[in-house]
């Protein structure tokens, strides 16, 4: 949304550093800005049939995947589920409580509880204007938050989706800045996942309305190993149908058994937007987790469409040509289809 | 009867000193913060015919006044721009805004700085005292003064705005450039 002059996430989301669940402006703006056709109030929950009080937000989000692996030796494909998940927000004076219930990364869950997760849960005191405060399980705020969780700067770095932490979170946000730094309490409840512990930072500064870049910094650690992650970012939004994402990551992970490796990550994306809720992009995704050894790297590129044809429905298409060295010299090719949908 | 006559001649010729300002080109902005998130709403006149000036410089002085179609506002949102135009501007009712100089004098030499100005601004009908500031630039006989100043909606019968949870700050920062022949 920075195209748009939309620099921070709390404009349209509960969450101060954005994703999941939107606010009735965030909703709107959703309606008039991302998508290609809408009838009036077509955005509200539920298609606006119901009016929640002001106090209480309702939404939820199923999205899923299908995904096809071209090799030289094999063919694959896989659907899966990321998200299905209903979140409900209750806000009372400074104070607003966020909870999702949704299914379970689990595939073959013991007890039927365990067929259900929550991975987002938390308190947010927002005692004055430019100040927040949460408290729970979330995401921490780090680089660009994309829901696009199979990239490098994501899933190469550890950041899948269900991997976000038990947090506290004090967060700055202005008209030209906003800085989040957050202590990583990792997963108290499940110490058998062995999530890193540790504190995260994050620092953005607006250039102009439609230009953002920032730098970010995450410590963590768990039994294997300690790491450091750092580096910049950029939202850049060249004009209202023209914008780039870029993140480069830097690591120094420590392992308890073995010498220390620096590598990086990296993603761009180039994306145009022809008609309003229609975008055309390219990509590029690098992930390589130690300098030292050429086989450790990951990259990927190619292009895509995202498809955001009404309120409610996004669709997203890419193609790419990726290698894993570890593997194959050779490029793959790599197909993904998302479908999205929000109440 | 001589001095009569050196009397209007002197008369005739500060008239005559009076130069136009023929401007060939204007833009008009303003921003505005609203709540939560420290949201920058931007907007700009679409169309650059919607300014008229009548502005004349007499040995450094400027007077004269403005106007500028209210319709033409843009905020990049089409149903941003239909409620501030509709509820709060209501610029079918007040299709146009205005401002009179009350006193600016330009300097000697255009060296860049910022120079104070007091004028009178016309808008959603009523008029209000402004001051600001101006930074002006003379290359040639081409003359550029870009004018900074703020209001606050409230002095002007302006109500806040505000839609579905987002509200807009009373403060508004007009940036005006004009530029043109002297």
């Amino acid at each position: 949304m920075i195209r748009h002059g939309y620099s921070n996430c709390i404009t349209c989301h509960v969450s101060p550093n954005g994703g999941g669940l939107v606010t009735p402006y965030g909703r709107a703006l959703s309606q008039e800005a991302l998508s290609t056709w809408a009838l009036e109030n077509e955005s509200g929950f539920l298609w606006s049939s119901t009016t929640l009080p002001n106090w209480l937000n309702v939404g939820g989000d199923f999205r899923a995947v299908q995904t096809r692996l071209d090799t030289p030796s094999y063919r694959s494909g896989r659907w899966i589920v990321m998200q299905a998940d209903a979140e409900v927000a209750l806000t009372k004076g400074d104070l607003t409580f966020l909870a999702t219930l949704g299914k379970s990364h689990e595939e073959e869950p013991a007890k039927f509880i365990d067929r259900f997760m929550s991975r987002r849960h938390f308190v947010a005191y927002h005692p004055k204007e430019e100040v927040y405060f949460r408290l729970g399980r979330f995401q921490k705020a780090y680089g660009i938050n994309l829901p696009d969780h199979i990239v490098s700067i994501k899933q190469g770095l550890g950041w899948n989706y269900g991997s976000e932490t038990y947090n506290l979170e004090a967060a700055w946000i202005d008209a030209n800045k906003d800085v989040f730094i957050t202590a990583v309490f990792g997963r108290p409840d499940d110490e058998g996942l062995s999530l890193e512990k540790g504190v995260s930072a994050r620092a953005g500064i607006n250039l102009g309305n439609t230009y953002k870049t920032g730098v970010s910094y995450f410590y963590g650690s768990n039994p294997a190993a300690s790491r450091h992650v750092f580096g910049p970012y950029a939202l850049l939004g060249f004009r209202k149908d023209l914008f780039f994402l870029a993140e480069i990551d830097f690591q120094n992970n420590h392992p308890k058994t073995a010498d220390s490796l620096w590598g990086w990550a990296h993603y761009g994306r180039l994306d145009y937007e022809p008609v309003q809720g229609f975008h055309v992009f390219l990509a590029q995704d690098i992930l390589k987790s130690d300098f030292r050894d050429s086989a450790s790297l990951n990259q990927s590129f190619g292009g895509g469409i995202q498809f955001f044809p009404r309120p409610h429905f996004e669709f997203l298409g890419s193609y790419q040509k990726q290698r894993n060295l570890r593997v194959s010299a050779d490029y793959n090719d790599f197909f993904w289809l998302m479908m999205h949908f929000y109440l | 009867m001589k001095f009569f006559v050196w009397a209007l001649l002197t008369f005739i010729g500060s008239f005559l000193s009076a130069a136009p300002f023929q401007v060939t080109e204007a833009k008009v902005e303003f921003l505005a913060l609203a709540t939560p998130g420290a949201l920058k709403i931007s907007g700009k006149q679409a169309n650059a015919s919607a300014v008229k000036t009548n502005i004349k410089i007499d040995n450094n002085q400027v007077t004269g006044s403005s106007t500028i179609l209210m319709d033409t506002f843009s905020t990049g949102l089409g149903l941003r721009d239909k409620h501030m135009k509709e509820n709060y501007l209501e610029s079918s009712k007040f299709p146009e805004s205005s401002f009179t100089y009350k006193k600016l004098t330009l300097p000697k030499d255009f060296t860049g700085e910022n120079i104070p100005f007091e004028g009178t601004l016309k808008l959603h009908g009523i008029e209000k005292p402004v001051t600001g500031l101006i930074k002006a630039d003379k290359r040639n006989s081409t003359l550029i003064l870009d004018h900074v100043f703020k209001i606050k909606t409230s002095d002007f019968g302006i109500s806040t705005p505000k839609y579905m949870g987002v509200v807009m700050g009373e403060e508004v920062e007009i940036k005006v450039m004009l530029e043109g022949n002297v």
